[in-house]
């Protein structure tokens, strides 16, 4: 029993790390999002040809590899600086992980808000307009409400992919619940761990679940 | 005195020819009910007085501003700022209402006002309660479009657009959207403005409705108006072979 305790602490020391990226990931990514989305609707063909591409390397990657390739890839640049130039930047595995998935995350979401935006039927605009509303106006107050209520289940999907994505970061060897359980199973030597992990994980989506119904619930009082 | 003046109007849609020439003015308290068949360019020249479409050449004045200007043969607008003023003397009700369906039958119409005129919004609230009320819908300024019936939807939007307080009132087709029987409650709604005098212009495909509430008809076919006059000629005994064919057709059908 002793042990088994002492197991699960171990993995909770990981959940911080874990809720850590989750909640930092969403709360940097859909707003940049938004911009992505805007990015990707402009007039600016050279802007959204760029920005494209950049949905695409994203999209078109393993988010594994995005992470391998950005911590390795900086890694090397930051260490021939401080070689050559005798600086001592330091480079943390966490934050490397956290740019990883925020501009992965941050690609997927400018993807559903276009999507979102662009189901708003050009006839609100037409309304917006020969009532005199000002672009921003029409913005704030008919198209992202509306948006935001379609795009509600996609984003909800993505959250929710986060919650299981972040265990990704173990591969640079971040202390996240996935990691400690892979530590814990190959001292104990059995499966247990994982099975805590699992635990953990359901524990969280469980959570964030709910949170997201009560969002969807609260944006039911008028239909389209 | 003239409220609206279209002068030589021309708009093309990618080389097709949607409006040619067109001409026309309205006097303050006229009703006009422009009629024809689809494609005619009926909507486009609405739409094109309310701006939502941008004319290649030719002017539109409302009051004393000039929203297009013609010159050299091609039009000119008022910058953004400026149209949007000048625009808010111009209400528009829609085919299908374009009612914002996330606010309420009384937001919707006091977002605008709040917006673009800075009214405070309890007296946006207290106009617009009259509003519904004249509209007969004094029970549903709780209601989301998607609660209301077809009728109901197009009596809010001809509310809101009342909201503004437009020297003129344009309708694009408003009960082509609609069942039958609830065509009823909407035309009896414009016929009730008519009698305050509300200056109109009205597409519609309702002949009957257009002989009993407009002052002025107007035939529009390929782009062109064809012929303009009181209701009683052009809907009862019109000269022209093209009108009357198409009136015979609505009859036969």
């Amino acid at each position: 029993m002793e042990q088994f305790f002492s197991l699960i602490r171990e993995i909770v020391s990981g959940l911080g790390t874990t809720l850590w990226l989750f909640a930092v990931t969403l709360v940097v990514s859909i707003p940049l999002g938004f911009l992505g989305s805007q990015i990707s609707l402009s007039k600016n063909a050279g802007a959204r040809r760029a920005y494209n591409t950049y949905v695409y390397v994203m999209r078109g990657t393993p988010l594994i590899l995005q992470v391998l390739f950005l911590y390795f890839g900086v890694g090397l640049i930051i260490n021939m600086v401080n070689t050559n130039l005798g600086m001592q930047i330091r480079y943390p595995r966490e934050i490397s992980a956290l740019i990883s998935f925020i501009l992965n995350y941050t690609a997927y979401f400018s993807e559903i808000f276009r999507g979102g935006i662009q189901s708003i039927s050009r006839g609100q605009y037409e309304a917006a307009s020969v009532l005199g509303l000002p672009k921003s106006v029409t913005m704030r107050r008919i198209v992202i409400p509306q948006v935001f209520k379609i795009v509600m289940p996609s984003v909800g999907n993505e959250v929710i992919n986060l919650v299981k994505d972040t265990a990704l970061v173990s591969i640079i060897a971040i202390a996240d619940i996935t990691k400690n359980a892979n530590s814990a199973a190959m001292r104990v030597g059995n499966i247990a761990p994982f099975a805590v992990a699992m635990l953990f994980y359901l524990a969280i989506t469980a959570v964030v679940t709910l949170v997201l119904k009560k969002i969807e619930n609260k944006m039911d009082y008028y239909k389209f | 005195m003239n409220v609206l003046e279209v002068k030589n109007a021309c708009k093309s849609f990618s080389g097709f020819q949607a409006l040619k020439d067109v001409s026309l003015t309205l006097e303050k308290g006229e009703v006009l009910a422009i009629i024809g068949p689809s494609g005619s360019g009926k909507s486009t020249l609405l739409r094109c007085i309310n701006c939502l479409e941008r004319l290649d050449s030719g002017s539109i004045k409302i009051l004393d501003a000039y929203l297009a200007e013609d010159r050299n043969g091609e039009s000119h607008y008022l910058k953004e700022d400026d149209l949007r003023q000048a625009r808010l003397n111009l209400g528009m009700v829609f085919q299908n209402f374009n009612l914002f369906p996330h606010l309420s039958a009384l937001e919707n119409l006091t977002l605008a006002p709040i917006h673009t005129q800075g009214v405070p919004k309890d007296q946006a609230e207290e106009k617009a309660r009259q509003l519904l009320k004249k509209v007969g819908l004094s029970d549903k300024e709780k209601s989301y479009p998607c609660e209301l019936s077809g009728g109901q939807a197009q009596r809010v939007a001809i509310a809101r657009a009342l909201a503004l307080s437009p020297k003129i009132l344009c309708f694009d087709e408003p009960t082509s959207a609609l069942d039958p029987e609830l065509t009823g409650e909407v035309l009896s709604v414009i016929k009730e403005l008519a009698v305050e005098h509300m200056t109109m212009l009205i597409v519609t495909h309702e002949m009957g409705f257009a002989k009993e509430v407009a002052s002025q008809v107007s035939f529009m076919d390929e782009g062109r108006i064809l012929a303009s006059g009181p209701p009683s000629e052009l809907l009862i005994n019109p000269r022209e072979e093209r009108i009357r064919a198409f009136l015979n057709k609505l009859i036969t059908v």
